[in-house]
């Protein structure tokens, strides 16, 4: 096992409110977790708790992150620092953020490189240029030379990819790489992280808002709610038996099943905070009991946390 | 069906002095009342252009706009004005469209004020009863822009473009920066809208964004439409080489599609980098000579379908999906 | 000024005591300026023969200076021209300024280029020393001040202004209106400028107190020479005289006026600036709110 959290909790400094209410999943090597969920579910926050690049807004409060046996969340920052980037590599949101507009694209990538480990610049070069023609950049050379602006989004996206996996990590986190790109181009990003991801035999983490992003190319997949994880499990089996009404829902409401007309609500109420469920104001199954926590039921990998939830049933 | 909207043979260009660009070229398109017409296309296609385009907010340099019948190309603002109660528009961009100093209640009377001679204990009624239609909480009609979330400030946008009732409603990329709930929900607030009689257009930046309420589909390519039908016979078989494609690029749930697709090279260009010939010929996987001199025109195919490629008489247009 | 006083500075503003003490301020000069004649109508052009340039006393909390007049009058007569002078300028200034704006802003194209090749132009001289030159070539009279330091402001209210309805236009703010079937009088007139003049509302007392500091200049310098009398920077270049002697109180007192009724209007200004940083104008990125 590569990478396992267990029950992470957050909590926002200024009033302690839980921005993470003990998020858990595990990811395999070899296989690609998706992590799914609502804009404000928490999916960013997992991965920049993970990797200690939580804003001063927030803070750890509680749970472990396991990686290569040691616990992120108890390493000191320098350790941190020195594990991303080399062993754990991140691919963030909007890649023109990440990428540094006063420095040129080929020295970036040298600069990624010579800061975890000496190494030669003529090295370093031959890397960077094989790293960008394997992610499909075409004339890597002149690439290289260019400035962050002069690219288009998705030849940004690619070097993005590249600087996470130029070290050679073992996890790869990429929180929503495709935001905001072109479908087409979206496809093209993602099949060169799925490649990329399998070719190497590495662990990786997808974070999106897309139930089709995971469906189509990830193994498995953890949706989160407000600020937990609601549902985990191999994606066929997800898929094919949901137990979980808010997975249900997201699966019901994709385009290709999506019936209009219907007349029901889908968004809205809030989440609900206090003991309860919070889930509750938004499902249609709720009853008494969920005004407590529900229980993590589960069969083996696949497990839900509700008071209805029967896995494996149909 | 009465033809509420149309465009004949429109074309645009965009941009200042010796940087214009033609946006749209030669477009012919109409959306009848209850029903809801799907434009699909990604960047650079030209989406924006076409829905101001059947609103008139920017004037064609060729062809014709009508609406309700009547040639609106050239009418003058002043005259326009009034016809904006009956055709309105919600922008892709859901924050800046809105004064930030109203609440949601101010912006979505607004139209009311402008148009209509109710008292304000009547608009007061009108908006309560639409933002309860729209699933709006009443203390969030109290506040600001500022105050509200994306998906909460689209409705709030949607509500100010159907609050006079109108016959034409255009929406760019609606759902673009909306949670799948929040989406799923704008979708069947339009598909009631239909049931009740409005035409809609609507953008999309793939198929699946506009699928589940569109009765028709048009894709657009570089300014171009490049196929259009009935969305049902689109999705069950595209002729289009690039709705091929973005069909295939579509993410479904269905499991059983994993890994197999049409994949495109390159990323779809803007209007200056057009190549003579087809639009599409560059990115191509099926493009011959012929379809990088020779310009195609949608040709009508069938009883309901127009495709703009050299390929589809001779039924060569579709692409084996590869692995 | 150490960290921690200027937190607590800004603890102060954040309760409203920034406005509370500018307000104060400038209230209590013009309550002063008002109730001078009438509380003590000989002050200003009395002439104590028998105590020139006199130590601040109880009988001349100020002082005299060196004709023997109160300096304390005379400080707080000068308020009235730290009050004119500067809502004179702004007069001038956003009269002329905004609508050039305006309509540069809207309109783009020519007119907005003429304007921007203005203010680059303007831009390269050091403003209050142009205000001076402006002055000097049309002759020393209080009007001429005016007018000059107006003009200078209204270049710079130009900008503001043209730049906040050019944001508004990119942000799609100004079709989505005209989408509605809003005419562009109605636009401008109940959105437009409102909220441009809360965006820069903290700007014009900035500005003014920019006016007043060039207006004292002037009078220092002796350019304004109409002024003299008593404005306070004439007041100051006169006393100045008599510094070395010893003599400080006739050149400190109007000084520290000065000083006081700018920083009213700086911390006015600040403060107004912080209020309104809460709810931006479209496309400004600086709503708070929403889902994060």
């Amino acid at each position: 096992m590569l990478l396992d959290v267990q029950d992470l909790r957050v909590e926002r400094v200024a009033d302690g409110a839980p921005a993470l209410a003990g998020v858990s999943f595990r990811v395999v090597k070899g296989r690609i977790l998706g992590l799914v969920g609502e804009h404000g579910a928490g999916k960013s926050l997992t991965a920049s708790a993970i990797l200690g690049l939580l804003r001063p807004a927030a803070r750890v409060v509680g749970g472990r992150a396991l990686f290569e046996g040691q616990d992120l969340l108890r390493m000191s920052d320098a350790d941190l620092t020195r594990l991303r980037g080399a062993r754990i590599g991140f691919v963030v949101q909007s890649g023109h953020a990440t990428l540094d507009p006063s420095t040129r694209v080929g020295a970036q990538l040298i600069r990624a490189m010579s800061i975890h480990r000496p190494i030669v610049k003529a090295e370093a070069a031959w890397r960077a240029e094989t790293i960008m023609s394997s992610m499909g950049i075409p004339e890597p050379r002149q690439r290289m030379r260019e400035w962050p602006h002069e690219l288009t989004p998705s030849t940004v996206q690619r070097v993005v990819v590249a600087l996470a996996l130029i070290n050679e990590p073992q996890l790869l986190i990429a929180d929503e790489p495709t935001a905001g790109l072109n479908i087409t181009t979206q496809m093209q990003i993602l099949d060169l992280l799925h490649l990329e991801l399998r070719r190497r035999r590495i662990g990786g983490v997808i974070i999106t808002r897309d139930l089709g992003v995971v469906a189509q190319y990830c193994d498995d997949v953890a949706v989160m709610f407000a600020g937990q994880v609601v549902e985990q499990g191999p994606v066929a089996q997800v898929f094919a038996r949901p137990a979980h009404p808010f997975t249900r829902t997201l699966i019901a409401i994709m385009p290709d099943r999506l019936a209009t007309g219907g007349g029901r609500a889908y968004g809205g109420p809030l989440p609900e905070s206090g003991g309860g469920c919070p889930y509750r104001p938004r499902c249609d199954q709720a009853a008494e009991r969920c005004a407590t926590a529900p229980p993590l039921v589960g069969a083996g990998v696949h497990a839900a946390r509700c008071h209805f939830a029967r896995i494996g049933a149909a | 069906m009465t033809v509420v909207g149309e465009l004949r043979r429109v074309s645009v260009s965009l941009g200042p002095g010796e940087r214009r660009v033609a946006a749209l070229t030669r477009i012919d398109m109409q959306v009848e009342e209850g029903r809801v017409l799907g434009v699909v296309g990604e960047s650079g296609a030209g989406k924006s252009s076409l829905a101001r385009s059947f609103l008139r907010l920017v004037a064609p340099e060729d062809g014709a706009v009508l609406f309700e019948g009547s040639d609106i190309t050239a009418t003058p603002e002043r005259r326009l004005r009034r016809l904006r109660s009956r055709m309105t528009m919600v922008f892709r961009d859901a924050t800046t469209v809105l004064d930030p100093r109203l609440t949601a209640r101010a912006l979505i009377e607004e139209p009311l004020r402008l148009h209509t001679g109710m008292g304000s204990g009547e608009r007061r009624a009108a908006v309560d009863a639409l933002a309860e239609r729209l699933r709006l909480r009443p203390a969030e009609l109290e506040r600001r822009p500022g105050e509200l979330g994306i998906d909460r400030l689209q409705l709030v946008n949607v509500g100010r473009a159907i609050v006079t009732q109108p016959r034409l409603l255009v929406l760019d990329e609606p759902t673009r920066d909306l949670d799948t709930a929040a989406a799923a929900d704008l979708l069947n607030l339009l598909a009631e809208l239909r049931t009740g009689g409005m035409a809609i257009v609507m953008t999309g930046h793939d198929i699946a964004a506009v699928q589940p309420v569109a009765d028709r589909i048009a894709v657009l390519y570089l300014g171009e439409i490049v196929e259009e039908g009935a969305t049902a016979d689109i999705l069950r078989d595209a002729l289009h080489p690039y709705t091929q494609a973005l069909l295939s690029a579509h993410l479904a749930a269905d499991l059983t599609r994993r890994g197999r697709r049409i994949r495109l090279r390159g990323e779809p260009p803007t209007p200056e980098d057009r190549t003579p010939g087809c639009g599409f010929a560059p990115r191509c996987p099926i493009a011959e000579n012929r379809c990088r001199s020779g310009a195609p025109t949608p040709n009508q195919v069938g009883t309901d379908r127009r495709v703009a490629c050299l390929r589809v008489l001779e039924g060569t247009s579709r692409i084996p999906l590869t692995r | 000024m150490t960290a921690r006083a200027m937190r607590l500075l800004r603890g102060l503003q954040d309760r409203g005591l920034g406005v509370a003490f500018g307000l104060l301020v400038l209230a209590g000069f013009a309550a002063a300026l008002m109730m001078r004649p009438v509380v003590w109508p000989q002050g200003l052009a009395f002439e104590d023969a028998q105590r020139l340039l006199a130590f601040p006393s109880l009988r001349q909390p100020m002082g005299t200076d060196a004709n023997g007049r109160d300096v304390l009058a005379r400080v707080i007569d000068g308020a009235r021209y730290a009050f004119m002078v500067p809502l004179a300028a702004l007069v001038v200034g956003i009269g002329l300024g905004a609508p050039v704006g305006l309509a540069a802003g809207l309109r783009g194209g020519s007119l907005d280029l003429l304007l921007r090749r203005l203010l680059q132009g303007v831009g390269l001289v050091p403003p209050m020393l142009l205000a001076m030159a402006l002055v000097s070539a049309m002759g020393p009279s209080l009007w001429h001040v005016v007018v000059a330091i107006g003009l200078l402001q209204a270049v710079g209210f130009a900008r503001a202004m043209r730049d906040h309805v050019r944001a508004m236009h990119d942000s799609g703010f100004i079709e989505g209106a005209a989408a509605i079937g809003s005419p562009v009088l109605r636009t401008v007139m109940m959105h437009l400028l409102p909220n441009t003049l809360a965006r820069i509302a903290g700007e014009i007392p900035r500005q003014a107190a920019w006016a007043l500091g060039t207006l004292a200049a002037m009078g220092f310098v002796g350019i304004a020479t109409a002024t003299s009398g008593t404005e306070w920077g004439s007041m100051i270049r006169e006393g100045t005289e008599y510094l070395l002697a010893g003599q400080w109180w006739a050149a400190l007192f109007p000084g520290l006026a000065l000083l006081l009724f700018g920083a009213a209007l700086h911390t006015l200004a600040a403060s107004l600036d912080e209020r309104l940083l809460l709810r931006g104008p479209p496309g400004s990125g600086n709503s708070a709110g929403g889902r994060g």
